[in-house]
Protein backbone atom coordinates (compact mmCIF):
# COMPACT_ATOMS: atom_id res chain seq x y z
CA UNK A 1 0.00 0.00 0.00
CA UNK A 2 2.60 2.49 0.86
CA UNK A 3 4.92 2.24 -2.35
CA UNK A 4 1.07 2.69 -4.28
CA UNK A 5 0.51 5.85 -1.92
CA UNK A 6 4.27 7.04 -3.17
CA UNK A 7 3.81 6.38 -6.56
CA UNK A 8 0.45 8.40 -6.38
CA UNK A 9 2.14 11.23 -4.57
CA UNK A 10 5.21 11.39 -7.52
CA UNK A 11 1.97 11.29 -10.03
CA UNK A 12 0.65 14.35 -8.13
CA UNK A 13 3.79 16.25 -8.45
CA UNK A 14 4.71 15.51 -11.76
CA UNK A 15 1.56 17.58 -12.53
CA UNK A 16 2.81 20.11 -10.84
CA UNK A 17 6.30 20.10 -12.86
CA UNK A 18 3.38 19.66 -15.62
CA UNK A 19 1.69 23.29 -14.34
CA UNK A 20 5.09 25.20 -14.43
CA UNK A 21 4.80 25.00 -18.35
CA UNK A 22 1.59 27.16 -18.40
CA UNK A 23 3.55 29.58 -15.37
CA UNK A 24 6.31 29.85 -17.70
CA UNK A 25 4.17 30.20 -21.22
CA UNK A 26 1.57 32.19 -19.78
CA UNK A 27 0.43 34.21 -21.54
CA UNK A 28 -2.01 36.21 -19.30
CA UNK A 29 -1.59 36.38 -15.61
CA UNK A 30 -4.38 34.82 -14.90
CA UNK A 31 -3.05 31.61 -16.90
CA UNK A 32 -0.02 31.75 -13.97
CA UNK A 33 -2.42 31.97 -11.70
CA UNK A 34 -3.90 29.40 -12.42
CA UNK A 35 -0.66 27.00 -12.56
CA UNK A 36 -0.65 28.52 -9.03
CA UNK A 37 -3.88 26.99 -7.76
CA UNK A 38 -3.06 23.57 -9.71
CA UNK A 39 0.11 23.72 -7.21
CA UNK A 40 -2.16 24.40 -3.98
CA UNK A 41 -4.32 21.51 -4.62
CA UNK A 42 -2.10 18.79 -6.36
CA UNK A 43 0.35 19.84 -3.20
CA UNK A 44 -2.33 19.22 -0.39
CA UNK A 45 -3.01 16.34 -2.17
CA UNK A 46 0.48 15.16 -1.82
CA UNK A 47 0.90 15.94 1.62
CA UNK A 48 -2.29 14.08 2.35
CA UNK A 49 -0.84 11.35 0.59
CA UNK A 50 2.65 11.64 2.12
CA UNK A 51 0.92 12.11 5.81
CA UNK A 52 -0.62 8.43 5.61
CA UNK A 53 2.54 6.79 3.56
CA UNK A 54 4.81 7.62 6.31
CA UNK A 55 2.40 7.95 9.27
CA UNK A 56 2.81 11.18 9.74
CA UNK A 57 -0.23 12.83 11.15
CA UNK A 58 1.14 16.78 11.23
CA UNK A 59 1.47 16.81 7.42
CA UNK A 60 -2.31 16.23 7.27
CA UNK A 61 -2.12 19.75 9.38
CA UNK A 62 0.36 21.37 7.18
CA UNK A 63 -2.23 20.82 4.30
CA UNK A 64 -4.97 22.30 6.39
CA UNK A 65 -3.25 25.37 6.68
CA UNK A 66 -2.03 25.42 2.99
CA UNK A 67 -6.00 25.18 2.07
CA UNK A 68 -6.77 28.04 4.37
CA UNK A 69 -3.35 29.81 2.21
CA UNK A 70 -4.83 29.53 -1.33
CA UNK A 71 -8.04 31.20 0.02
CA UNK A 72 -6.02 33.99 1.07
CA UNK A 73 -3.49 34.03 -1.91
CA UNK A 74 -6.54 34.15 -4.15
CA UNK A 75 -8.10 37.36 -2.77
CA UNK A 76 -4.95 38.87 -2.66
CA UNK A 77 -3.99 38.53 -6.37
CA UNK A 78 -7.48 39.46 -7.43
CA UNK A 79 -7.32 42.42 -4.83
CA UNK A 80 -3.85 43.78 -6.06
CA UNK A 81 -4.58 43.33 -9.69
CA UNK A 82 -7.69 44.78 -9.90
CA UNK A 83 -6.13 48.07 -7.63
CA UNK A 84 -3.10 47.87 -9.74
CA UNK A 85 -5.97 48.50 -12.71
CA UNK A 86 -7.37 51.35 -11.62
CA UNK B 1 -8.71 -6.03 2.50
CA UNK B 2 -11.85 -5.11 1.18
CA UNK B 3 -11.16 -1.29 2.68
CA UNK B 4 -7.51 -1.23 1.00
CA UNK B 5 -8.97 -2.26 -2.32
CA UNK B 6 -11.07 0.27 -2.26
CA UNK B 7 -9.42 3.15 -1.03
CA UNK B 8 -7.19 1.62 -4.29
CA UNK B 9 -9.46 2.00 -6.68
CA UNK B 10 -10.64 5.88 -4.80
CA UNK B 11 -7.40 6.93 -4.91
CA UNK B 12 -6.37 5.89 -8.45
CA UNK B 13 -9.53 7.49 -10.12
CA UNK B 14 -8.62 10.46 -8.23
CA UNK B 15 -5.25 10.66 -10.09
CA UNK B 16 -6.96 10.46 -13.23
CA UNK B 17 -9.18 13.33 -12.61
CA UNK B 18 -6.20 15.03 -11.57
CA UNK B 19 -3.98 14.69 -14.78
CA UNK B 20 -7.50 15.36 -16.75
CA UNK B 21 -7.16 19.02 -14.81
CA UNK B 22 -3.45 19.29 -15.53
CA UNK B 23 -3.98 18.04 -19.49
CA UNK B 24 -6.80 20.32 -19.88
CA UNK B 25 -4.54 23.23 -18.32
CA UNK B 26 -1.63 22.63 -20.67
CA UNK B 27 -4.61 22.07 -23.86
CA UNK B 28 -7.76 23.52 -23.77
CA UNK B 29 -7.30 26.87 -26.04
CA UNK B 30 -8.09 29.79 -23.84
CA UNK B 31 -7.81 31.33 -20.24
CA UNK B 32 -11.70 30.55 -19.37
CA UNK B 33 -11.78 26.70 -20.78
CA UNK B 34 -8.88 26.61 -18.77
CA UNK B 35 -10.39 27.45 -15.83
CA UNK B 36 -13.47 24.62 -16.16
CA UNK B 37 -10.57 21.84 -16.48
CA UNK B 38 -8.58 23.09 -13.38
CA UNK B 39 -11.89 23.51 -11.21
CA UNK B 40 -13.98 20.84 -11.77
CA UNK B 41 -11.35 18.24 -12.68
CA UNK B 42 -8.73 18.48 -9.48
CA UNK B 43 -12.15 18.93 -7.30
CA UNK B 44 -13.14 15.81 -8.03
CA UNK B 45 -9.58 14.42 -7.93
CA UNK B 46 -8.75 15.91 -4.62
CA UNK B 47 -12.25 14.51 -3.12
CA UNK B 48 -11.58 11.18 -4.73
CA UNK B 49 -8.22 10.65 -3.06
CA UNK B 50 -9.40 12.27 -0.08
CA UNK B 51 -12.26 10.03 0.42
CA UNK B 52 -9.87 7.05 -0.42
CA UNK B 53 -7.24 7.90 2.47
CA UNK B 54 -10.17 8.73 5.11
CA UNK B 55 -10.38 4.59 4.38
CA UNK B 56 -7.19 4.12 5.04
CA UNK B 57 -7.00 6.81 7.95
CA UNK B 58 -8.75 4.24 10.54
CA UNK B 59 -10.45 7.10 12.59
CA UNK B 60 -13.48 9.19 11.93
CA UNK B 61 -11.16 12.01 13.28
CA UNK B 62 -8.95 11.56 10.66
CA UNK B 63 -12.14 11.48 7.84
CA UNK B 64 -13.74 14.40 9.31
CA UNK B 65 -10.01 16.29 8.61
CA UNK B 66 -10.17 15.00 5.25
CA UNK B 67 -13.29 16.26 4.69
CA UNK B 68 -12.83 19.51 6.03
CA UNK B 69 -9.97 19.85 3.77
CA UNK B 70 -11.36 18.83 0.83
CA UNK B 71 -14.36 21.56 1.54
CA UNK B 72 -11.67 24.54 2.21
CA UNK B 73 -9.78 23.72 -1.16
CA UNK B 74 -13.33 23.46 -3.19
CA UNK B 75 -14.48 26.68 -1.64
CA UNK B 76 -11.21 28.32 -2.19
CA UNK B 77 -11.60 26.59 -5.79
CA UNK B 78 -14.16 27.82 -7.05
CA UNK B 79 -14.38 31.28 -5.57
CA UNK B 80 -11.32 31.60 -7.42
CA UNK B 81 -12.19 30.03 -10.70
CA UNK B 82 -14.89 32.89 -11.04
CA UNK B 83 -12.16 35.47 -9.60
CA UNK B 84 -9.58 34.39 -11.96
CA UNK B 85 -12.41 34.35 -14.71
CA UNK B 86 -14.08 37.89 -13.99
CA UNK B 87 -10.91 39.20 -14.14
CA UNK B 88 -9.30 37.71 -16.99
CA UNK B 89 -12.59 39.36 -18.49
CA UNK B 90 -11.88 42.36 -17.59
CA UNK B 91 -8.90 42.82 -18.43
CA UNK B 92 -9.89 41.65 -21.60
CA UNK B 93 -12.22 44.35 -22.47
CA UNK B 94 -9.91 47.33 -21.61
CA UNK C 1 -28.71 46.08 16.02
CA UNK C 2 -31.72 47.02 14.42
CA UNK C 3 -33.51 43.98 16.66
CA UNK C 4 -32.62 43.43 19.41
CA UNK C 5 -32.27 39.34 20.82
CA UNK C 6 -34.17 38.56 23.80
CA UNK C 7 -31.14 36.88 26.10
CA UNK C 8 -31.66 33.32 25.71
CA UNK C 9 -30.87 33.57 21.94
CA UNK C 10 -27.19 34.62 22.89
CA UNK C 11 -27.08 31.36 25.29
CA UNK C 12 -28.40 29.25 23.17
CA UNK C 13 -25.91 30.39 20.11
CA UNK C 14 -23.12 30.31 22.58
CA UNK C 15 -23.83 26.53 23.24
CA UNK C 16 -23.77 25.45 19.87
CA UNK C 17 -20.91 27.30 18.39
CA UNK C 18 -18.89 26.16 21.56
CA UNK C 19 -19.80 22.36 20.77
CA UNK C 20 -19.14 23.00 17.05
CA UNK C 21 -15.66 24.71 18.23
CA UNK C 22 -14.71 21.66 20.65
CA UNK C 23 -15.81 19.36 17.28
CA UNK C 24 -13.24 21.21 15.25
CA UNK C 25 -10.49 20.68 18.31
CA UNK C 26 -11.29 16.75 18.06
CA UNK C 27 -10.92 17.03 14.73
CA UNK C 28 -7.95 19.05 14.89
CA UNK C 29 -6.54 16.72 17.33
CA UNK C 30 -7.52 14.06 15.15
CA UNK C 31 -9.21 12.40 18.48
CA UNK C 32 -6.16 12.15 20.48
CA UNK C 33 -7.55 12.13 24.31
CA UNK C 34 -4.99 14.34 25.70
CA UNK C 35 -5.84 18.38 25.51
CA UNK C 36 -9.14 18.16 26.46
CA UNK C 37 -8.80 20.73 29.03
CA UNK C 38 -7.56 23.49 26.52
CA UNK C 39 -9.18 22.93 24.07
CA UNK C 40 -12.50 23.42 25.70
CA UNK C 41 -11.11 26.48 27.21
CA UNK C 42 -10.18 27.91 23.95
CA UNK C 43 -13.82 26.65 22.03
CA UNK C 44 -15.87 28.98 24.64
CA UNK C 45 -13.22 32.11 24.16
CA UNK C 46 -14.09 31.31 20.24
CA UNK C 47 -17.47 31.10 20.27
CA UNK C 48 -17.37 34.26 22.95
CA UNK C 49 -15.24 36.08 20.34
CA UNK C 50 -17.84 35.12 17.65
CA UNK C 51 -21.13 36.92 18.98
CA UNK C 52 -20.02 40.26 18.50
CA UNK C 53 -18.59 39.44 14.97
CA UNK C 54 -21.41 37.56 13.90
CA UNK C 55 -24.75 38.04 16.10
CA UNK C 56 -27.39 34.67 15.90
CA UNK C 57 -29.55 35.65 13.19
CA UNK C 58 -33.20 36.65 13.26
CA UNK C 59 -35.61 33.55 12.34
CA UNK C 60 -35.92 32.80 9.79
CA UNK C 61 -31.91 32.28 9.08
CA UNK C 62 -30.16 34.14 6.71
CA UNK C 63 -27.85 30.68 5.82
CA UNK C 64 -29.07 27.66 4.19
CA UNK C 65 -31.11 25.17 6.40
CA UNK C 66 -29.96 21.69 7.70
CA UNK C 67 -32.91 20.35 6.08
CA UNK C 68 -31.58 22.05 2.89
CA UNK C 69 -28.46 21.13 2.54
CA UNK C 70 -29.58 17.31 3.17
CA UNK C 71 -31.65 17.65 -0.32
CA UNK C 72 -29.09 19.75 -1.44
CA UNK C 73 -25.74 17.60 -1.04
CA UNK C 74 -26.35 14.42 -3.24
CA UNK C 75 -27.52 16.50 -6.00
CA UNK C 76 -24.37 18.54 -6.18
CA UNK C 77 -22.10 15.62 -5.41
CA UNK C 78 -23.49 13.56 -8.33
CA UNK C 79 -23.92 17.04 -10.56
CA UNK C 80 -20.24 18.10 -9.96
CA UNK C 81 -18.72 14.37 -10.19
CA UNK C 82 -20.50 14.94 -13.68
CA UNK C 83 -18.77 18.38 -14.03
CA UNK C 84 -15.32 16.73 -13.59
CA UNK C 85 -15.93 13.86 -15.97
CA UNK C 86 -17.65 15.90 -18.66
CA UNK C 87 -14.16 18.23 -18.53
CA UNK C 88 -11.63 15.20 -17.77
CA UNK C 89 -13.54 13.30 -21.38
CA UNK C 90 -12.82 16.92 -23.36
CA UNK C 91 -9.40 16.97 -21.77
CA UNK C 92 -8.21 13.56 -22.88
CA UNK C 93 -10.14 13.34 -26.27
CA UNK C 94 -7.55 14.10 -29.29
CA UNK C 95 -9.30 16.26 -30.92
CA UNK C 96 -10.34 18.60 -27.66
CA UNK C 97 -14.64 19.05 -28.46
CA UNK C 98 -14.93 22.25 -26.89
CA UNK C 99 -17.36 25.02 -28.38
CA UNK C 100 -16.72 27.95 -26.24
CA UNK C 101 -19.86 30.16 -25.86
CA UNK C 102 -20.45 33.12 -22.91
CA UNK C 103 -24.31 33.91 -22.43
CA UNK C 104 -26.04 36.25 -19.85
CA UNK C 105 -28.02 34.35 -17.52
CA UNK C 106 -31.09 36.38 -15.62
CA UNK C 107 -30.97 35.56 -11.86
CA UNK C 108 -34.29 35.19 -10.29
CA UNK C 109 -32.39 34.27 -6.82
CA UNK C 110 -32.25 37.12 -3.76
CA UNK C 111 -28.88 39.14 -3.56
CA UNK C 112 -26.49 37.59 -0.77
CA UNK C 113 -26.45 34.23 0.42
CA UNK C 114 -28.51 32.32 -2.40
CA UNK C 115 -26.71 34.27 -5.14
CA UNK C 116 -23.31 33.41 -3.95
CA UNK C 117 -24.40 29.61 -3.37
CA UNK C 118 -25.56 29.58 -7.13
CA UNK C 119 -22.56 31.17 -8.84
CA UNK C 120 -20.16 29.41 -6.60
CA UNK C 121 -21.84 26.01 -7.38
CA UNK C 122 -22.16 26.39 -10.86
CA UNK C 123 -18.69 26.97 -11.58
CA UNK C 124 -18.52 23.14 -10.51
CA UNK C 125 -21.46 22.00 -12.79
CA UNK C 126 -21.33 20.52 -15.95
CA UNK C 127 -19.90 22.71 -18.68
CA UNK C 128 -20.76 25.88 -16.52
CA UNK C 129 -18.38 28.51 -15.11
CA UNK C 130 -19.96 32.16 -13.47
CA UNK C 131 -17.54 34.87 -15.21
CA UNK C 132 -18.82 38.21 -13.17
CA UNK C 133 -22.41 39.37 -11.50
CA UNK C 134 -23.68 42.44 -13.44
CA UNK C 135 -26.99 43.70 -11.82
CA UNK C 136 -29.20 40.68 -12.11
CA UNK C 137 -27.28 39.27 -14.40
CA UNK C 138 -24.62 36.64 -14.65
CA UNK C 139 -22.08 36.71 -17.02
CA UNK C 140 -22.09 32.75 -17.68
CA UNK C 141 -18.91 30.96 -19.61
CA UNK C 142 -19.74 27.59 -21.59
CA UNK C 143 -17.95 24.80 -22.05
CA UNK C 144 -20.03 23.73 -24.91
CA UNK C 145 -22.64 26.29 -25.92
CA UNK C 146 -25.24 23.95 -27.86
CA UNK C 147 -28.30 22.84 -25.92
CA UNK C 148 -30.50 24.74 -23.43
CA UNK C 149 -28.32 26.19 -20.74
CA UNK C 150 -30.95 28.49 -19.47
CA UNK C 151 -32.96 25.59 -18.57
CA UNK C 152 -30.26 23.92 -16.98
CA UNK C 153 -29.13 26.58 -14.71
CA UNK C 154 -33.10 27.59 -13.94
CA UNK C 155 -32.77 23.60 -12.86
CA UNK C 156 -29.97 24.40 -10.55
CA UNK C 157 -31.57 27.86 -9.30
CA UNK C 158 -34.46 25.93 -7.74
CA UNK C 159 -32.60 24.01 -6.07
CA UNK C 160 -30.16 26.71 -4.57
CA UNK C 161 -33.73 28.39 -3.90
CA UNK C 162 -35.00 25.08 -2.10
CA UNK C 163 -31.88 25.38 0.70
CA UNK C 164 -32.84 29.20 1.96
CA UNK C 165 -36.21 29.96 3.87
CA UNK C 166 -37.81 32.80 1.23
CA UNK C 167 -36.53 36.22 3.65
CA UNK C 168 -39.08 38.28 4.45
CA UNK C 169 -36.88 40.19 6.82
CA UNK C 170 -34.48 41.43 4.85
CA UNK C 171 -36.25 42.25 1.83
CA UNK C 172 -38.48 44.76 4.31
CA UNK C 173 -35.03 45.84 5.90
CA UNK C 174 -33.71 46.74 2.48
CA UNK C 175 -37.05 48.74 1.29
CA UNK C 176 -37.46 50.75 4.94
CA UNK C 177 -33.73 51.20 5.58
Amino acid sequence: MNTLLLAAALLLLLTILAGLWRVVRGPTAADRMLAAQLFGTSGVGTLLLLAEAWQQPALRDVALIFALLAVLALVAFVRLRHEGAE
Amino acid sequence: MILALLATVLIGAGLIFFIAGTLGLLRFPDVLCRIHALTKADNIGLGLVAAGLALLGGSWAVAFKLLLIWLLVMAAGTTAAQLVAGHSQAEDER
Amino acid sequence: MRISLPHHRYVTALSWRTLLALWLWWILAEGEGGGWGFGLAFALLAALASLPLLPPAPWPPLGPTLRGLLRFIPFFLWQSLQGGVDVARRAFHPRLPLAPAIIHYPLSLAPGWPRIFFLNTISLLPGTLAVSLQGDRVQVHLLDGRGDPHKALRQVEERVADLFIPHKHAMDEKENG
